[in-house]
């Protein structure tokens, strides 16, 4: 009978934000045998934890030069000590359509310069030098694949226009005209005038910020998150400056 | 091969057509063979500024039709030796213009004339964009005020992305034209200033006609203005086309009128 009463007019699910505590299970560097015993000895001395524990496989760190691990192979060792890979991160390497075959999520590689410093600052013992150098080296190689995303304008974004920069960065070295408009999945910097509207992190990317020389923009949005030009003419007009977020704040400071 | 110029706007009312007339007949003045083309079709201007409106018989849309020769619908310019005009039609709209047809028209143009100044309808629709799609050179023409710089802003954008130029990857020639210039309004606050202008749009400035009483009476009398020594705007777009030709020409009139003809007088003295 209740449920009766519900039917109709209640929703069936909603939404809701939640933070789940996940492990990574980092890669240094591969080989199939030595992982499998690996994992294996630590599940021999830790079965309450691997106990279908759900791991997210990150292989940002797997040296640049190294072939990359096949995929099957990888899940079966993990799924083979009882772990239960549910994402992967650093997957530029795979094709995203092969993960989601898998049933893997694809997490992006965010705030990975200050995780990475973060990890450093807290296992110096365990962290050699040997083992450091292929870290840096992948930074290097996802820096060059970040870098063939961005694009570069050198002429004038006239009034009318549209530019639209997927997935990387947009740098126009000249002026953004008023109603122009300038949108990137990354960050957007202008070396001239802002006057037009100026969208960065357009699919929801928080940690996207714009830059100018000269902020005197109709709008400015960074993730959704906009300020149109009346609120932006009070502090640091026609100065060069930056915004970003704080939370669900768009700030601006001066350059 | 002639250079293809087309003088556009995006905005009405700012001195395309005046412009248009006093470019083609500056360049026939230097010993160009010139042709001015109207592209406005259905609102033809050029032969009344030109003073041949009585002479016209054929029209471009003829020629693009096929229903006159190239050589029947030009008419011979009867003040400024090698220049001619090749009127648009009054009947007749925008649609009348077909890309092949002007293509054919400006590619036979092209073998007869240095120069083919194609004056563009205000708008961004078909008639401005086929003044504009063959043309190697843009001369822009802006008022001082903000409506006429932004839509001036937005014809950039269509010549560096919808022209044939920008098509092939290259990019066409821009000047920028300030017209009807009012030094006293500008140090009164009423007008943007020329700096503000060369600032926002950030092309290379061919020149700055100031408004001028003999602008409107030489559009009256079907005389361009820059057949009028006397008159500031008539010297200012003499020294434009001097500037269009490579020539180092200092901007003037770009200061309150006291101040310009009391150098006058000093140096009519000298």
């Amino acid at each position: 009978m209740t449920s009766d009463l519900r039917a109709s007019d209640t929703p069936l699910f909603r939404f809701k934000n939640s933070r789940v505590s996940l492990n990574e299970l980092l890669l240094l560097d591969y080989d199939a045998v030595r992982l499998r015993e690996d994992l294996a000895s630590h599940a021999a001395r830790l079965p309450s934890l691997f106990r279908q524990m759900p791991v997210v496989l990150n292989l940002e760190q797997l040296p640049a030069e190294q072939p990359v691990p096949p995929l099957d192979e990888l899940l079966a060792i993990c799924r083979e000590s009882e772990l239960n890979p549910i994402g992967l991160r650093g997957n530029n390497r795979y094709d995203e359509a092969l993960c989601l075959s898998h049933g893997l999520a694809c997490f992006g590689a965010s705030a990975r310069a200050e995780r990475d410093s973060a990890e450093a600052k807290r296992e110096p013992v365990t962290q050699s030098p040997a083992r450091a150098e292929p870290g840096a080296q992948s930074a290097v190689s996802e820096t060059a694949a970040a870098a063939s995303n961005t694009k570069i304008l050198t002429t004038p974004v006239r009034s009318g226009q549209q530019v639209y920069v997927p997935g990387g960065d947009l740098i126009v070295l000249s002026s953004v005209s008023a109603g122009a408009e300038v949108m990137a999945d990354g960050n957007i910097h202008v070396y001239g005038p802002l006057r037009g509207r100026a969208m960065a992190g357009v699919n929801g990317n928080t940690d996207a910020r714009i830059f100018c020389q000269s902020l005197e923009a109709e709008l400015i949005s960074i993730a959704g998150y906009f300020k149109a030009c009346e609120d932006l003419q009070s502090a640091h007009w026609e100065q060069p400056a930056q915004a970003y977020l704080s939370g669900t704040r768009l700030d601006t400071a001066p350059l | 091969m002639a250079e293809i110029i087309v003088v556009t706007s995006g905005k009405g009312g700012v001195g395309k057509t005046t412009s248009s007339a006093a470019i083609g007949t500056g360049l026939a003045l230097r010993g160009f063979k010139t042709v001015l083309v109207d592209f406005d079709v259905g609102l033809r201007n050029l032969d009344l500024i030109m003073g041949c409106e009585r002479r016209v018989v054929f029209d471009l849309v003829n020629v693009i039709n096929e229903e006159a020769t190239l050589n029947q619908a030009l008419i011979r310019d009867k003040r400024t030796e090698g220049l001619y005009i090749l009127p648009a039609s009054q009947t007749r709209d925008k649609d009348a213009l077909t890309q092949d047809g002007v293509e054919r028209v400006l590619n036979e143009l092209s073998e007869m004339f240095d120069y083919i100044v194609c004056d563009s309808p205000a708008g961004i629709e078909r008639g401005a964009h086929m003044a504009l799609y063959f043309a190697d050179t843009a001369i822009v023409v802006t008022n001082p005020e903000v409506s006429s710089v932004r839509d001036s802003d937005r014809i950039l954008g269509v010549l560096q992305s919808k022209s044939r130029k920008a098509e092939q990857g290259e990019q066409v020639r821009e000047h920028l034209l300030l017209t009807r210039y009012n030094p006293a309004r500008v140090q009164a606050g009423e007008m943007l200033s020329v700096d503000d202008v060369r600032d926002i749009l950030a092309i290379p400035l061919l020149g700055v006609i100031p408004e001028s009483d003999a602008v409107l009476k030489a559009s009256n009398q079907g005389q361009p203005v820059i057949l009028d020594d006397q008159s500031d705007a008539g010297q200012a777009y003499q020294d434009a086309i001097a500037r269009f030709l490579g020539e180092e020409r200092e901007h003037r009139f770009l200061e309150v009128q006291r101040k310009g003809l009391f150098s006058r007088v000093f140096g009519r003295k000298g």
